[in-house]
This record gives structure tokens, C-alpha cells and sequence, in this order.
């Protein structure tokens, strides 16, 4: 696998677009993902995850694998994000909750694994309520409680992907999580699960 | 452990990254104190909660737009080094001009007194109001339409909307055959009102690790938990493996609306080493049998007409066939249904609790065993010098008899 990430990253560097796509293809759900949980909208996400993905390529050569490329990777596309969120603070630009076009709004979210198409009105408000607590977060936590709870990055990687020192990976991450929490208690999700299922025994 | 210590430390304790004495501290203090157990409680809902969160897909268009546009970044980079900077010397001057620019009015900047508070401080202004304005933005939010939760429920309507849709048209057709046609309408709006609400299987599996001596108290504590949430014991198993450490394996079915409560309570028996969570939608079987069904039922009722007006015993013996046939066919798929219903109303949960064995702390020692143990090195060290200088003794006291004897003469 690492072997031919190498030899895949070589290809890149001489200019191989086809080896890049392969890349692409290895990465972009995550990239795309951790892009999306950061901005919250799926346009400002695919903008985001195609530049970080551009800028990986037309970069390649400063990549000189002291990192995994996953983490140089992650490394990109936090920066994206961050200068995204940053730039849409100093200039207010459209707020996250702008619907990306009202006519159309069907092929954004595709539910992924599942065969079915829709994934029970529940999970779907269980995930826009947390969606929502993740979005009220500041963005430097959020950026750890993503990496960490949705994409699976250790403590390590996140301190080293976010060039920061691990003490501040730890106490934020923490931090994050307790007001995340706060955040999903007060929309009362955690005991409206209860509620709801209950209600559906109840109905049968 | 204070709480505020504790409290400072519980994402470290959900994720495993607590040495062991400060983990052993923190869960004493668990232990005890209640509230800090119920923080533990909700912050590993929330983590629970994060990680269970479906990845979202990429858009079909991403990747092809992607590549389109690393296609046109190629030729920049395929002319190679030399022609690279061909073009940076050709832009050089252009360059240097704006840079020569932006140091002027560095400097400009820098002379007339601005320094680095009054260049922190208009950045911070300029950030202020943008952030209320997320603020106020976050706060319409509920009221608003056409929001960013909103993406989510839309697909899920379409799929229901459409297979509600042709339920009624499946329902539809034979009713306008004349049939039982009131009847089976009436059941037909009951049953889409009712999968609306989507129909989920919740499943997980978790492999807890606890300590030796508390192995036995694990597995009662797992029964009373079942019980106590109003759930069972499918079935469960217990084998010793060759270290002589036991496994037991549960299959527990829980009231889908205790689920989470009996995972947190059973992952607190032990040490978490695995866990996995899945979700099942059966909705669309269930529509798929409910219509499967009332069809069933129409062509019972149709046969029925015909067994009244059957003339010849062959006639009535055929569709005698064909009803039984029809019934057992219904009987099958309502098993089914009932079967489904039970799976959803009562979540499964695959629990392999393994005891391992407590390796003796050394930062505790036992005084008194060490007492003994060198009191047994001393009395066989004894033993040993005995051995060594007994044989020499008896030579030495040999020689001298001779010796007294010999003088004696």
C-alpha cells in the first residue's frame, strides 16, 4: 500500500494525471467529508475539497514524505478550510445556512453504505442537530472534534496535521466535546431518541 | 482527584490515552461521585453519537470537474525546470514591482506610527461584527425554511413519497377491478401513515475486557442490566480459552429506546476494546409486504366470488388449491412482518465480555510475602554454605583425631 502510494505520488510529481486521479480517488471521500463537516454546506465543501486537492498537485514537489501524505494531505485541506471560514468571518460573506439553490436542491446528499435511499427521519435529524451543534463550535475546535471523532485521527496526527502542540490537541478536544454536548442536550436530542421511538410502539 | 480534574481528563478516559494509575485514580473517583459519572455518561453519547454520523457522499460531478481542472494546471507543470524558470524570470520584473510596492508601504505604514497594537486592533474590529452576524444568522436558523438541516429529511421524502405512490397505484389497480375496493383502500392509508416513520434495526457488538476478579460480578451485572432495561438474554455462552481466562458471549435483545442507555452501562463494566454500531431500514419491506399482502388478500376474496359460483367438483377443487395456496403465502409474509416488527422494536446488542489477568502492581509491594520469600533465599542459601563447608569440616576433624591419637601414643 505504502509502496505504491509512493509510486503513485512519483507518477504525480511527472506530471501524471491519471496517477493523480487514482490519488483522488483514494482520498476524496475524507477529504470531501472533513471539508463538508468544517463548512457545513456542500458547495463551499466541494469548492474547498477541489482546491486542496489543486494544491496538492501543483505542490507535490514540497511534499518530501517527512509526513505520511495523509497527513500532509489532512494538513491542506484544514488549511483550506480554515482560511475559507476565516475569510467568510472578515468579509461576511453568505452565511452558512444560504440553501445552495432552492430549485435544486436533490443530488447533494446521497446517503452513502446504504443500498436504500433514505436513512429513517430520525438519523436525519439526529445528524442536521448535530451538524448544527458542530457548526456553533469556534473553528479551531472544531476542526479537532472533526478530525477526531468523525475522521479517526489520533491525538498524534491531529497535533501534527493542525502544527500545534499536543498539550492544546488535548484540552481543546476535550473542551470541544463538553460543548458539543451542552450544545445537543439543550436541543434535548438525547432524550427525544427515547421519545420518538416510543411514540412509534406506541402508534402501531 | 478533584472533579475539575477529572473532568479535565474524561476525553483522554474515553479514547484510551490515560496511563494506568491515572486512569485507576479517575475511575475510582467515578465511582464515587455521581455527577462526575453522569458527565462521563453524556460526553460518551456525544463522542458515541459523532462517530456513529453517516459519511456523506461525494458529488458525482466532483471528481470529473476536479480532474478537469488538474488537466489544465498540466501543462504549467509538464514543461519541466528550465522552461519554469523561463517564466519566472519573464515575470520577474512585474514581481519585483509589487513587491517593491508592498515594502513602501510597509514602511510608510510602519514610520507614521502604526504599531503592532493599533495593527491588531482594527483587524479585531473587523471581525466582531462579522461574528454576530453568524450569530444572528445561527438564530434565524430554526425559523427559516430552506436551511441547511433541511437537505437531509428532502431525499429521504422523495423515496417514501414515491414508493407511497406506487403502493396506491399497485392498490389501485385491482380495486378498480371492483373487489373489495372500500376495505382494502382504508387499510392501504393506515399502512402508508404508519411507514412514514421509518422502520430501523439497531444493532451493535462490544467487546469489553474486565479485570480477573471481577469477571463473575461483570456477567451478573450484564444480566441485571438487561433486565433492568427491559431486555433479555437471547442466549449466551461461556469458555475457558488455554491462559485459563474465560470469554462469555451475550446475545441480548433491549427495547430499541434502552438501547444506547444498556451500551453505556454495559461499557461501563469494563475496558471498552471494540465496538461497533449498524442500522438496518426495512421500511421498504415492510411497504413491499403490506402491499404484497393486501394483493394477496384482493385475489382471496376474488376466488372466494368464484368458489360460490364453481359448478363442476373440478372446478371447486382447483380453486380450493389455488385459495390454500394464497393463505399459506399470506401466513408467510405476515410471519415475516411480525418478525421485522419484533427486530425493530427490540435492538440486538453482541456483548463478548474477556476477563484478563491482573498483572500484580510492583508500585505496591507485599510486605509480608517479601518477608518470607527471603527468609526461604536465606534458610536455602544456609543450606548450600552447609553443604559447602560440612565435608571440609569432617576431613579437618579426621586429621586432627589422627593427630590426637598419634600424640597420645
Amino acid at each position: 500500500m505504502a509502496l505504491s502510494e509512493t509510486a503513485l505520488l512519483d507518477e504525480c510529481r511527472r506530471g501524471n494525471a491519471s496517477a493523480f486521479e487514482k490519488l483522488v480517488v483514494l482520498y476524496e471521500k475524507k477529504v470531501y467529508n472533513l471539508a463538508f463537516r468544517m463548512v457545513g454546506n456542500h458547495e463551499d465543501a466541494s469548492d474547498i475539497a477541489q482546491e486542496a486537492f489543486l494544491k496538492v498537485y501543483t505542490s507535490l514537489d514540497q511534499f518530501r514524505g517527512e509526513s505520511s501524505f495523509s497527513t500532509w494531505l489532512y494538513r491542506v485541506v484544514s488549511n483550506a478550510c480554515l482560511d475559507e471560514l476565516r475569510h467568510r468571518a472578515r468579509h461576511k460573506v453568505v452565511s452558512i445556512d444560504t440553501p445552495v439553490s432552492p430549485e435544486d436542491p436533490s443530488p447533494r446528499q446521497i446517503p452513502s453504505k446504504d443500498p436504500e435511499p433514505g436513512h429513517g427521519i430520525e438519523r436525519a435529524e439526529v445528524s442536521n442537530a448535530v451538524q448544527q451543534g458542530i457548526k456553533e463550535l469556534p473553528d479551531d475546535h472544531r476542526i479537532i472534534l472533526v478530525l477526531r471523532d468523525i475522521q479517526g485521527l489520533s491525538y498524534e496526527e491531529i497535533a501534527q496535521v493542525l502544527n500545534m502542540p499536543l498539550g492544546t490537541v488535548k484540552s481543546r478536544l476535550n473542551r470541544a466535546r463538553l460543548s458539543l454536548r451542552d450544545r445537543l442536550q439543550s436541543m434535548e436530542l438525547f432524550s427525544t431518541l427515547g421519545v420518538r421511538t416510543g411514540e412509534r410502539g406506541e402508534s402501531r | 482527584m478533584t472533579c475539575e480534574e477529572v473532568r479535565e481528563l474524561l476525553s483522554l478516559y474515553i479514547d484510551g490515552n490515560l496511563d494506568p494509575s491515572t486512569r485507576e485514580a479517575l475511575e475510582k473517583h467515578i465511582e464515587s461521585c455521581a455527577e462526575c459519572e453522569a458527565e462521563l455518561a453524556g460526553l460518551r453519547q456525544t463522542v458515541e453519537i459523532l462517530r456513529s454520523l453517516e459519511e456523506v457522499e461525494v458529488p458525482e460531478t466532483f471528481r470529473s470537474s476536479l480532474m478537469e481542472k488538474v488537466r489544465e494546471v498540466e501543462p504549467a507543470r509538464a514543461p519541466g525546470l528550465k522552461s519554469r524558470f523561463a517564466k519566472m524570470f519573464s515575470t520577474g520584473p512585474r514581481r519585483a514591482l509589487v513587491l517593491a510596492a508592498a515594502a513602501l508601504i510597509l514602511v510608510v505604514a510602519v514610520n507614521s506610527g502604526m504599531g503592532t497594537l493599533q495593527f491588531g486592533e482594527p483587524l479585531r474590529l473587523g471581525k466582531s461584527p462579522s461574528v454576530s452576524a453568524d450569530y444572528a444568522a445561527r438564530s434565524s436558523t430554526p425559523s427559516s425554511g430552506t436551511t441547511v438541516p433541511k437537505p437531509a429529511p428532502a431525499p429521504a421524502a422523495p423515496p417514501v413519497a414515491s414508493t407511497e405512490q406506487a403502493l396506491t397505484t399497485k392498490q389501485m389497480a385491482p380495486a378498480g377491478a371492483g373487489v373489495a375496493a372500500p376495505n382494502v383502500g382504508g387499510q392501504t392509508t393506515y399502512d402508508i401513515t404508519q411507514t412514514v416513520e421509518r422502520e430501523v434495526i439497531k444493532r451493535a457488538s462490544l467487546q469489553v475486557e474486565s479485570p480477573q476478579g471481577q469477571f463473575d460480578d461483570a456477567s451478573r451485572q450484564v444480566m441485571f442490566i438487561v433486565e433492568a432495561n427491559g431486555g433479555f438474554i437471547q442466549d449466551s455462552s461461556v469458555f475457558t480459552d488455554g491462559d485459563q481466562k474465560r470469554t462469555a458471549n451475550f446475545n441480548i435483545r433491549v427495547p430499541v429506546d434502552n438501547f444506547t442507555k444498556v451500551l453505556t452501562q454495559i461499557e461501563a463494566l469494563g475496558k471498552v476494546q471494540g465496538r461497533s454500531m449498524g442500522t438496518q431500514d426495512v421500511t421498504d419491506q415492510f411497504i413491499d409486504l403490506e402491499a404484497y399482502i393486501a394483493s394477496r388478500e384482493i385475489q382471496q376474496s376474488r376466488l372466494r366470488d368464484l368458489l360460490s359460483k364453481a359448478k363442476t367438483v373440478d372446478e371447486i377443487l382447483r380453486i380450493e388449491n389455488e385459495l390454500n395456496r394464497l393463505r399459506s403465502e399470506i401466513d408467510s409474509m405476515k410471519g415475516r412482518i411480525r418478525y421485522l416488527k419484533n427486530a425493530v422494536e427490540m435492538s440486538s446488542i453482541n456483548l463478548a465480555l474477556r476477563e484478563y489477568r491482573v498483572i500484580p502492581d510492583p508500585s505496591k509491594p507485599d510486605l509480608w510475602k517479601d518477608m518470607w520469600n527471603a527468609f526461604v533465599r536465606s534458610v536455602r542459601n544456609i543450606a548450600i554454605l552447609l553443604g559447602q563447608v560440612v565435608p571440609y569440616l569432617a576431613v579437618a576433624w579426621f586429621v586432627w583425631f589422627l593427630y590426637v591419637t598419634a600424640k597420645k601414643k
